[in-house]
């Protein structure tokens, strides 16, 4: 869909409000046109003195009817047009949060947060600008200039018309080209005031080897010159800016001299009224905005079109993941990895070959490795946020693939490596999965997992705000209202994906212990790079390479002596240390 | 935020003083826009002069009405030129006087003593630095382009109005207060609308950027639906906040202005109308209806600019904030480095005052040996670090380098005579040569023999250019390793007295490790080296071994003796490390 076709079906939708706000416009261009006229009149009337005195007043009150006429026309399509293009702007917005909030990881992966970011913002913008100011503007600037140019030529003399209007076509021209440089120019003066933004962002980061190494005085010439090439785009596009003056100052001298010599003479020829003169005048004044208007709309639609080009794959990528199961609820039973291979999007290497284990519904699983072994890929193929490329995933016999997605979230609790705060309180983070959860649900939960007497410490408890406006929370306490969030949703199956790892050893050990007695019969999969976290698993696998290496209980691995037995040392060791 | 007067006063002393260099230029362009004011004003006078003079009385003088079109060009496209060239004159100085602005609160951020940056939140900082400044951008440009520009127009077409007929300039003179009054109300009722919808519009972003970086963790609860809902209902708020804003604006202020131009033509056609006129005078009409025109538009440019001014002096005096910041005294005195024996005094430090993270530390190094410090993860050693290269100045205890405090050798001094070579090394994209030599005049043997005793000599003179060879942003083209041997060889290009290694070899591969080490063994006896070490068989060869333990020393000694300590720290750690390997 172009750009023409997406603000079409958009009047088609809105047709009333555009239709009345074009009728308002059309109103208020004859009554714009009829002030000049009026005016011309009555100095006609005042110049041969028909008119004195009381006797104007029913004449100029024809003219404060028009004026009061044009204020409430002007305010009423002002109110139409723009509430319908900002309704433009509400539906372009909530379309692409739904359509993004529709997308899996396989996409996101593809997208820059800041590119999503900019076209949430600044291309709907453009979009918006285009369906409203643009419309607007081309419609009320043609309209204008049919008006006037009619009244001019037709209404007063054509030929002072056709002379006078000479020197338009070249204000429109330039208008034109200077709103391109203008928006040249803007563009890059905001790249280079991005470039000065990384390079404070990055010196004031890296202060301290900056002034180790006495790189001061090179960093602030550094800045120097990139503060003089933002101050340089910043001039050209204020100069261009500045270029509207002399091209509309020049033009309408050139228009007011040609109208003055011609119409001079052709009032001295009678031929003319001087009120029309003065009528004439006025209309060249007039002419100003519909010439703006013209390189104006144009650019605006410029931008409009690259905006709505950026945001049309966006809105019409193909989603990401397949919700196309049918079975629901998931009942509790084992899980089984019979075989399953599977590679990222994109990428050569094997993310994980040939893994296969059997969960019994109840049970605790322990995924250990080195980094990068596919400990997390594990995790993310349970939630579907990929699909394996070979083998079977099941769960109760069933094929992942086959349950409703909604019930597989359900079904499944995730801690994820990184624990994901959403801004407000704490006590809503915690019951993201179960808004309904009662205050003392939410407390049981935050107890279970040791952030109870956190949060307590906070300004406002468990309604503390938290994220981008509120309180900032360390590692271990973001991970542990994560823990919360899970224990309060209370699934059948609940993943930690590494998510203890910024909270001490005797903490993370009553965590787990409380986790125990909470989810007694209810599964669970611990992704942990400390070993000390799967210890009482029914089973643990070491993943190397996407390779399942070992397997078997704690007691078992450190029996043969691999991998996981010289990690345990490691760690026995490094512990001592802590504690020396 | 509404700042106090005296940070206002003190906003606009910073402007001011921004700006002050380029003051020639304001005058100038002011001088040079009253012309050009002038000139335009000149137009409608002319034309009111050709009308009563040639038109209506209807005698021809070709050559004078010729002479009278051509000086209306003539001042109205002088006129126009001029401003043009005031209007670009005037965003010089503006852009000028930001960017001495920026310079200025650079240059002091960088002063600023460490325990600044470890309190300061850096995207704030960032944001003081340009987004403050860009703010203020806005009040130059506002201030010197509206204010100055739409009030001399104004001022002029007044006064022509004035010399035409002086009491139908009255009538129009009564515009200004009335578009006052209008403004006014017209901020009133919007700017709650404006500050709610930018708020709003803020919460939008807020909201997609943390739904989008989010999304994995919103749909495995199932909460996207709730989410998508939110965001609807801020989308819906925003989208009245902007009607509200749309009403305000729709109801007071171009229509609004429209209307006031119409009224205005109407006072000034009655007026004349009052008169006993005779025919020659209508030209007055001619003029006083082109003059209008000229005296609404720029009002309404002055009057909308008190916000924006208001936000820019918000700004200015935020950055006056972080320039009253105090910067250190500079350090200096007239010693010089000269042996290099660097000892430690019952030294004791704590980031926070309550929490100490050196204990008593106590410590002599004689010149030219070769020591190593090594500790666990939060023993210390990273500070000490810190306090050795002055960015922090010890609560307790003191630090002398030849019996000399730390703080009595001049800043050059001590950067001259004290090397490092940090955990990272830090490549410039500049040739090899000026990576060693880092704008210090040294001759190409200096930083050959520096390259040599880093041993980088060898794989410089490899490289196409040899040491003019340029080695990209960061050093793109070179391996961690020889990044690191050139960061040793730019320590040593000023023979130190001193060289600190700050974990030196943490990142680079065993072979470079060795070649560090033996880098570190041909310095023995010239160069007081500590090494702060990751990495212990960085430092196995070091005369002494220090062993920090929660900010004490825990051990010290060879590396064999203290291996041979039973179940010692320094022990256990070589075997953690033996076993991560």
């Amino acid at each position: 869909m172009s750009l023409g076709r997406l603000i079409g079906s958009f009047i088609h939708r809105h047709w009333r409000a555009y239709v009345v706000a074009a009728l308002m416009l059309a109103a208020v261009g004859a009554l714009t046109v009829y002030i000049p006229r009026q005016v011309g009149a009555l100095v006609d009337a005042l110049a041969t003195r028909r008119l004195l005195g009381s006797s104007l007043w029913p004449e100029l009150l024809w003219l404060v009817l028009a004026g009061c006429g044009i204020y409430f026309l002007r305010v009423g399509w002002r109110l139409q047009l723009f509430a319908a293009s900002f309704r433009l702007g509400v539906q372009l917005r909530t379309e692409l949060y739904q359509r993004l909030s529709q997308q899996g990881p396989s996409f996101y992966q593809q997208q820059r947060t800041g590119d999503l970011m900019a076209l949430a913002t600044n291309d709907v913008d453009a979009v918006e600008m285009a369906a409203g100011e643009a419309m607007l503007a081309g419609f009320d600037g043609s309209l204008t200039l049919v008006m006037v140019v009619a009244m001019m030529t037709l209404g007063i003399d054509w030929r002072l018309g056709a002379l006078a209007l000479l020197p338009f076509p070249f204000m429109a021209a330039a208008f034109w080209h200077i709103s391109n440089q203008i928006h040249r120019a803007s563009v890059d003066s905001l790249r280079a005031f991005s470039r000065l933004n990384d390079q404070v962002q990055e010196t004031l980061s890296g202060v301290r080897t900056l002034r180790a190494l006495g790189l001061e005085a090179r960093s602030a010439a550094e800045f120097a010159q990139l503060a003089e090439a933002a101050a340089e785009a910043s001039l050209r596009a204020q100069r261009w800016e500045a270029a509207y003056e002399p091209a509309v100052g020049i033009t309408l001298v050139w228009a007011t001299v040609l109208t003055l010599g011609l119409g001079g003479y052709l009032v001295w020829q009678e031929q003319l009224s001087i009120g029309a003169l003065t009528a004439f005048s006025m209309y060249l004044g007039q002419l100003i905005w519909p010439m703006f208007a013209a390189g104006w709309v144009l650019a605006l639609f410029e931008r409009g079109r690259a905006a709505w080009d950026r945001l049309r794959p966006v809105l019409g990528a193909p989603l990401s993941i397949d919700d196309h199961g049918t079975v629901a609820p998931v009942q509790p039973g084992p899980l089984r990895f019979e075989r399953v291979g599977f590679s990222y999007p994109g990428q050569q290497r094997v993310a994980l070959g040939q893994v296969s284990f059997s969960l019994p519904a109840g049970q605790t699983l322990g995924l250990v490795g080195p980094t990068g072994a596919g400990k997390s890929t594990v995790i993310r193929l349970l939630l579907r946020q990929f699909a394996p490329a070979s083998g079977r995933l099941s769960w109760n016999d069933t094929e992942l693939a086959d349950y409703r997605l909604e019930a597989l979230h359900q079904a499944i609790n995730w801690v994820p490596q990184e624990p994901f705060l959403f801004s407000g309180s704490i006590a809503s983070n915690i019951a993201l999965a179960r808004p309904d959860a009662t205050a003392a649900q939410i407390a049981e939960a935050a107890r279970l997992a040791a952030i109870h007497d956190d949060i307590l410490r906070f300004p406002a408890g468990y309604a503390t705000p938290v994220g981008e406006k509120g309180v900032t929370l360390s590692g271990g306490q973001r991970q542990r209202v994560a823990i919360a969030r899970a224990l309060l949703a209370d699934a059948p199956l609940l993943l930690l994906d590494d998510a203890l790892s910024a909270v001490d050893m005797q903490t993370e050990a009553d965590i787990l212990s409380h986790l125990r007695q909470a989810r007694r019969g209810r599964s669970l999969i611990i992704v942990s790079h400390r070993l000390s976290a799967v210890l009482d698993a029914q089973q643990i696998l070491v993943l190397r390479d996407g390779q399942v290496t070992e397997a078997g209980d704690h007691a078992g691995l450190l029996e043969r002596d691999g991998w996981y037995a010289s990690q345990w040392r490691y760690q026995q060791l490094e512990a001592s240390l802590d504690a020396a | 935020m509404q700042p106090e007067r005296s940070n206002t006063a003190r906003a606009v002393a910073l402007l001011r003083h921004a700006a002050a260099p380029d003051r020639h230029h304001l005058w100038v362009g002011a001088l040079w826009l009253v012309l050009a004011a002038a000139l335009e004003a000149l137009g409608p006078l002319w034309a009111k002069h050709f009308i009563d003079s040639y038109v209506q009385p209807r005698t021809l003088d070709a050559p004078a009405v010729a002479m009278l079109l051509g000086a209306i060009l003539l001042a109205g496209c002088v006129a126009s030129v001029l401003r043009y060239l005031q209007l670009t004159r005037l965003a010089g100085v503006a852009m000028r006087s930001v960017r001495r602005l920026r310079e200025q609160v650079y240059g002091h951020v960088l002063r600023l003593p460490m325990a600044f940056f470890d309190r300061a939140i850096t995207g704030q900082l960032v944001s003081r630095v340009t987004n403050d400044t860009e703010q203020v951008k806005n009040l130059y440009v506002q201030v010197l382009f509206v204010m100055l520009d739409s009030g001399i127009v104004v001022l002029g077409a007044i006064a022509a109005m004035a010399w035409l007929d002086w009491r139908l300039m009255l009538i129009v003179v009564l515009l200004v207060p009335a578009v006052v009054v209008i403004v006014w109300f017209y901020q009133r009722l919007s700017a709650p609308a404006v500050a709610r919808a930018r708020e709003r519009r803020s919460d939008i972003n807020a909201q997609m950027a943390e739904s989008i970086s989010g999304m994995a963790v919103l749909q495995a609860s199932n909460a996207q639906g709730r989410f998508r809902e939110r965001f609807s209902a801020t989308n819906q708020q925003h989208y009245d906040a902007r009607l509200a804003e749309l009403r305000a604006n729709a109801w007071l202020l171009r229509p609004m202005l429209d209307l006031l131009n119409v009224l205005l033509l109407v006072a000034v056609i009655y007026r004349f109308g009052q008169r006993p006129l005779d025919g020659l005078e209508v030209g007055i009409l001619y003029a006083f209806v082109a003059y209008i025109g000229r005296v609404v538009d720029p009002l309404i440019q002055i009057t909308l600019q008190f916000s924006q001014l208001q936000q820019a002096v918000v700004a200015a005096s935020r950055v006056d904030t972080l320039l009253q910041e105090q910067a250190p005294v500079r350090m200096g005195g007239a010693e010089r480095i000269s042996a290099g024996r660097l000892a430690l005094h019952a030294l004791s430090f704590g980031y926070a005052a309550e929490n100490p993270v050196l204990h008593d530390l106590s410590l002599t190094i004689p010149p030219g040996s070769f020591y190593g410090v090594v500790g666990h993860t939060g023993s210390g050693k990273s500070t000490l670090l810190a306090l050795l290269l002055r960015f922090y100045t010890a609560q307790a205890g003191r630090i002398e380098i030849d019996g000399v405090p730390l703080a009595h050798f001049s800043d050059d001094d001590f950067r001259r005579d004290v090397g490092l070579v940090p955990q990272d090394p830090f490549l410039l994209a500049a040739s090899a040569r000026e990576n060693i030599a880092m704008g210090r005049a040294l001759s190409d043997a200096q930083v050959e023999a520096a390259a040599r005793a880093a041993r980088c000599h060898g794989f410089i003179m490899e490289l196409e250019q040899a040491y003019h060879t340029p080695l990209g942003e960061g050093g793109a083209r070179l391996s961690v390793g020889q990044k690191q041997l050139i960061a040793i060889a730019r320590a040593l290009a000023g023979s130190p007295r001193i060289l600190f290694l700050d974990e030196a070899t943490s990142h680079i591969d065993s072979g470079t490790e060795q070649i560090v080490q033996q880098a570190l063994a041909g310095l023995r006896g010239s160069v007081t080296i500590v090494a702060i070490a990751h990495r212990l068989s960085t430092i196995r060869d070091a005369d002494r071994i220090v062993v920090l333990n929660h900010g004490r020393i825990a051990e010290q000694g060879t590396h064999a003796t203290l291996m041979a300590r039973q179940d010692g720290i320094y022990q256990r750690l070589y075997l953690l490390q033996q076993l991560g390997e």
